[in-house]
């Protein structure tokens, strides 16, 4: 068994409402291995995006501990947090949060900016990650002159702009329609089979079939884990395009 | 209900409310700071003339014609006493120009002696070495008499006083006789410096006791001068002009008195009265940057308001929802901003009467001392100066939070349902569209060009109605609009120059840059309130800085082609009626024997007096008039050279000048006019009958320094213009024919021009001047470097009042930068949550909103300066071109450096203090806030 790329131990996480601590996560417990494609699921409240974004180092646990490849995130600063987010993660969000004011190509472009990758490179990065999500051709297009998919799609090309060896997700397909959604799942599944490591969050039943494992969760604790045998993207998405039109 | 909803506002938006109050504290303040001081030294104007002409109202002393020069004391002053209720003191004083020698040295000073009680009342003596008591027979003297004489206490003055000889009606003064001369020996008991005794331009003097002074005169019971104090409440209305009026009402009744056997002088009056014309100018500049500070803190208050409205959508819509009117939507933010007002604009009028009290007065009383004038200003904050800064700042309150209000009460009830959706039009839009309204825009633009209108034609119209006050507001609207105009004009360079900004950072910070330049560049939402208010700040402080930087790099060049040439000397005659001028004018024999003393002159020329002739081609097809001025020698020796300009011929006609009798240099405009050539023929009409006589043009010029008649523009020329001839040939002009020629060496010298010994003690040489042929020449002697260190001194006040006023309208405008920073960093949270959780780190983030903000506000700044200074120059170029003198074109080294330095550091600050909060967050909690 390969040594654990994401491990979980024991966390807990509590906000304040008021003078009142109302707990989020109850000693949350998970290794994730390397290349496994892991989706949590939960009615809301269950605290599945709270688990996300403590294992993508957005927030930081009110007890226990957190490795990402064998790098403790409860002790790095907010800086070497913000580092280690850019070298080892790609984010994909539900309203895709891309920068208005940038073009596909220099949305793509911006986290290799701050990870200061020469320019020349970067270019020539940017145009295969964008022809990867299919986007090659709207490389000058404002996310304003984009669909919800494509802006997806650049949000996703984004996320691994610098290569990092994990994608969070989440509720990537939570605004696009279900053609959208499984055209995501799909290139999501495709970047998995290359290797990376996905962890995402999703309300969709039918989004949680396509990965290997699936972390149900309820009252901020583990409810249970599924291995499954994940379906292929692409034939959902084939199938719903052989939908009749009305 | 209403109120109990605001202040819960307040709490929720500190930082905001904090601005808010901030920046109409400071406006506010300035203001009425301002307008307080302006007001002070209007009050304590009195007090001011008082120490520079002397702490009486009326002097009486006998005319130059009365057989006796002296006033008898008692029946005099008692007739002035009962002439008019509002005298309350009359004092006899000997006032006398004495000749003063003490080691070696003779020169004229002022004897001033006047009566214990006077010294006790008028003015102020300070004693710098020695005790002052002159009833023992002893003399003080002033400090500079005492300096030039080398005179310290314990030494003795030889004074002599001639006494005059009384002019006959309808005669010239019969200069250098007199009735007879009296000498005396004086100890110099102290040495004084004097404030408010005589007029502070009495340099040298010498102060004594009355009765010795009668004594030695031998006039008992006599006075040379009467003064008289009136009453100090009329000059309390705090009005100069009617002030002014009144005292000359007085002065009307105490000659009704005593008849026109006496003169009367009404010094402090008169400068009182002219200096009611300079405070209204002040004030309605000060009005003008107040307009200018109150709108720029409107625009900042309206984006701040309008940011809270929008924020509040959503509660707003609950409120509708529950049944809340539109009005009562419409009185929550108009209250909320009614409360913000309160609170600022009363700090501001405390602010500001903090601020005149301990910085502006204080700051006045020291440029005072500097001037050599000891006044203690008590400062006035009344109400006529607060109350319109107080409604100008409720008025542009409310206009600033009218538009947000009105958004506030038109909330959509779908805000609160589903606010997506809530943008669609609804079906309460649908009752608005069929609703006909006039366009308010078009009316706003239409008032607009009204304006322009009255503006163009207006000027004309107000000065035929003889106020001063609308004459100088309806002036400073009309720069108020040429600033808006400029302002709205060259918002268009905002973008280029931000293009330049962004660039040169790159080379510091590339990184940064990379998301700042995508980010100001690109965003179609950018905030042109900013580059506006930036804009507007910049654009009078450089205009004005432009032009006084202009005007000090051509301080040199004005002077001398004022001078002509390093020394001058005019005389000033002193009778204003035709013919009896002459008798001051000099003997050409002067400048090789009296000047010729100075061995520090090394050249000087003559110049006659003008005689008007008419002048005409060979046949008198074309004709004007021009002035004829006869010179004594060659003024290429005396000239500063390298202004002169010959386009046609050479400089050297000057020279040839001097011995060609029947030759004529003239202005390049008159060369036009008369259609003359070098070489040609003019015809010039002497005095007398049938008195033409031909000249030969030797000279054409298009500029020869000291005469300012010389130009190449043919209507100015047509107006009047100098030509050049020799002595001989102005005294043959200027006599009829039918007259003997007079002496070669008579009287018609009035003005000399010199060149000066570099190595000159050029102060020492103006004070030797003036000692020598001052009073018995009555000549006017000015040099060239001490003229020119005295406009630069007053070139530097006036770019420390420069500095002062860009302070103030940047200080506005920095509040203004703060302010919409603020709210732009607070409508891009998410971006900034975003860009954290991608990998920025804190100083990234805040590095690239800190050189977003800089090219967003440097480049308005730097549309401003460039607004600004062109028009600057463009000013200087008219007024260059019009008065035809050459032009070094300068940049402003202090006011605009000051404004980018001012601007960058808001924005810095601005920056960081608004994005402080925000990045603190983590990434997670900025996107789930927003």
């Amino acid at each position: 068994m390969t040594e654990p790329i994401i491990v979980v131990d024991n966390i807990h996480k509590s906000y304040l409402m008021g003078k009142d601590a109302v707990p989020a996560l109850r000693g949350v417990t998970l290794n994730i291995e390397r290349g496994e494609f892991v989706c949590l699921m939960g009615p809301s409240g269950s605290g599945k995006t709270t688990l996300l974004n403590i294992i993508g180092g957005l927030d930081e646990p009110s007890r226990g501990h957190i490795n990402i490849e064998g790098e403790k995130l409860v002790s790095l600063t907010e800086d070497k947090l913000a580092r280690l987010r850019l070298d080892k993660m790609g984010f994909v969000f539900q309203n895709y949060n891309l920068l208005a004011n940038f073009t596909a190509f220099e949305n793509v472009e911006a986290p290799m900016v701050l990870a200061r990758v020469p320019r020349r490179e970067r270019s020539d990065r940017v145009m295969n990650l964008l022809e990867k999500v299919g986007l090659a051709d709207r490389a000058k297009h404002y996310p304003s002159e984009l669909s919800g998919g494509q802006q997806q799609r650049v949000a996703i090309a984004r996320a691994l702009a610098n290569d990092p060896p994990i994608l969070i997700g989440d509720e990537m397909t939570g605004d696009l329609d279900s053609e959208t959604g499984f055209a995501i799942m799909a290139l999501i599944q495709q970047l998995n089979r290359e290797g990376m490591t996905i962890v995402f969050v999703t309300h969709d039943p039918r989004m949680s079939k396509f990965a290997g494992t699936v972390v149900n969760m309820q009252d901020g604790q583990l409810f249970n884990i599924t291995k499954q045998e994940a379906e292929n993207a692409n034939d959902s998405l084939l199938r719903t395009q052989k939908l009749p039109t009305s | 209900m209403i109120l109990s909803y605001v202040l819960k506002n307040f709490r929720r938006r500190k930082v905001r409310t904090i601005l808010m109050i901030l920046s109409l504290m400071v406006s506010t303040g300035l203001i009425i700071a301002m307008s307080a001081t302006v007001e002070t030294i209007r009050r304590s104007n009195v007090d001011l003339i008082s120490s520079s002409i002397g702490r009486y109202d009326i002097t009486v002393s006998k005319t130059d014609i009365s057989p006796d020069p002296f006033v008898d004391i008692d029946s005099v002053s008692q007739a002035i006493l009962r002439s008019d209720s509002e005298i309350q003191q009359v004092y006899p004083r000997i006032v006398a120009d004495v000749e003063l020698a003490a080691n070696g040295e003779t020169a004229t000073a002022s004897l001033i002696a006047r009566q214990p009680a006077e010294a006790e009342l008028v003015g102020l003596v300070e004693v710098i070495t020695g005790t002052l008591n002159l009833q023992d027979g002893s003399v003080a003297l002033f400090e500079a008499t005492a300096e030039t004489f080398g005179v310290q206490v314990g030494d003795t003055v030889n004074l002599a006083y001639s006494f005059p000889r009384p002019r006959e009606e309808g005669q010239p003064t019969v200069l250098g006789t007199s009735q007879r001369r009296v000498t005396g020996q004086y100890p110099v008991s102290a040495i004084v410096r004097q404030t408010g005794v005589v007029g502070a331009f009495v340099e040298d003097g010498i102060f004594m006791d009355f009765d010795v002074a009668q004594g030695w005169l031998g006039i008992p019971g006599r006075a040379s001068t009467l003064i008289s104090l009136v009453d100090p409440s009329l000059y309390e209305s705090g009005n100069s002009e009617e002030a002014a009026l009144t005292v000359r009402a007085v002065a009307v009744n105490v000659q009704a008195a005593l008849g026109d056997q006496f003169s009367y002088t009404l010094d402090k009056a008169v400068i009182l009265d002219a200096s009611a014309q300079a405070f209204l100018i002040l004030q309605a500049l000060i009005n003008t940057y107040g307009l200018m500070a109150f709108g720029v803190v409107g625009l900042l208050i309206h984006t701040l308001v309008m940011t809270n409205v929008q924020e509040q959508r959503r509660e707003m819509a609950i409120l509708r929802i529950l049944g809340s009117q539109q009005n009562y939507l419409f009185a929550i933010v108009i209250v909320e901003v009614f409360v913000i007002g309160l609170i600022g604009v009363s700090l501001g009028v405390g602010f500001g009467q903090l601020l005149t009290q301990y910085a502006v007065l204080p700051f006045i009383e020291n440029q005072m001392a500097n001037e050599g004038l000891t006044v203690t200003i008590q400062p006035v904050v009344s109400w006529t100066t607060i109350v319109p800064s107080v409604l100008s700042a409720f008025a542009v309150l409310f206009i600033s939070a009218f538009k947000p209000a009105r958004d506030a009460s038109k909330t959509k009830v779908m805000y609160a349902i589903n606010p997506g959706v809530a943008d669609n039009i609804q079906l309460e839009d649908l009752a608005e569209l069929r609703e006909s309204r006039p366009n308010l825009r078009l009316f706003f633009v239409g008032l607009v060009l009204l304006f322009t209108f009255i503006m163009v034609i207006g000027l004309d119209l107000v000065s035929t109605l003889g106020n001063p006050a609308l004459e100088a507001t309806f002036f400073l609207s009309t720069i108020l609009l040429m600033v808006t105009g400029l302002g709205f004009v060259f918002l268009l360079l905002t973008r280029p120059l931000e293009r330049v900004v962004l660039f040169i950072i790159s080379f510091i910070a590339p990184r940064m840059t990379y998301f700042a330049s995508r980010n100001v560049g690109r965003n179609n939402k950018r905030n042109t309130l900013i580059s506006l208010l930036v804009l507007f700040s910049g654009v009078l402080p450089s205009f004005l800085a432009t032009q006084n930087a202009i005007d000090f790099a051509n301080i040199r060049t004005d002077v001398e082609l004022d001078m002509g040439s390093p020394i001058e000397l005019r005389v000033r005659s002193r009778f204003a009626e035709p013919g009896l001028e002459q008798l001051d004018w000099l003997q050409p024999s002067f400048i090789t024997e009296d000047l010729a003393q100075f061995s520090e002159i090394e050249n000087a020329v003559g110049l006659t007096n003008e005689y008007r002739a008419e002048i005409t081609d060979a046949v008198g097809m074309r004709n004007t008039s021009l002035s004829l001025r006869g010179v004594t020698g060659d003024l290429n020796n005396v000239l500063f050279d390298q202004y002169v300009d010959f386009p046609t011929g050479d400089r050297a006609a000057l020279t040839r000048l001097v011995d060609d009798h029947t030759g004529i240099v003239i202005s390049e405009g008159l060369a036009e006019v008369l259609a003359v050539d070098l070489g040609g023929v003019v015809k010039l009409r002497g005095a007398g009958l049938d008195h033409i006589e031909e000249f030969t043009v030797i000279g054409i010029a298009r500029r020869v320094p000291g005469f300012d008649e010389i130009g190449r523009i043919r209507a100015n020329a047509q107006g009047g213009s100098i030509g050049l001839i020799s002595l001989p040939a102005h005294q043959r002009l200027s006599t009829d024919p039918n007259l003997p020629l007079p002496d070669a060496n008579a009287k018609t010298i009035t003005r000399i021009l010199a060149a000066v010994d570099p190595s000159a003690d050029l102060e020492e040489l103006n004070g030797e001047l003036r000692q020598t042929f001052g009073f018995s020449q009555n000549l006017r002697a000015r040099i060239s470097e001490v003229r020119l260190k005295q406009s630069q001194d007053e070139q530097q006040q006036a770019q420390i009042f420069l500095l002062v006023l860009t302070l103030i309208s940047f200080t506005t405008a920095v509040f203004g930068v703060f302010a919409v920073i603020y709210v732009t960093i607070y409508a891009r949270r998410k971006e900034i949550g975003m860009m954290k959780a991608v990998g920025s780190r804190k100083w990234e983030l805040t590095g690239m909103l800190i050189i977003e903000s800089i090219a967003m506000t440097l480049s308005a700044a730097l549309a401003g300066i460039i607004a600004g200074a062109s028009m600057g120059y463009i000013f200087a170029y008219i007024e260059n071109v019009s008065s035809e003198r050459p032009m070094i074109f300068a940049v402003d080294s202090t006011v605009m450096p000051f404004v980018i330095v001012m601007v960058v550091l808001a924005s810095i600050i601005g920056a960081i203090f608004s994005a402080r909060r925000i990045i603190k967050y983590k990434a997670i909690e900025i996107l789930r806030m927003s």
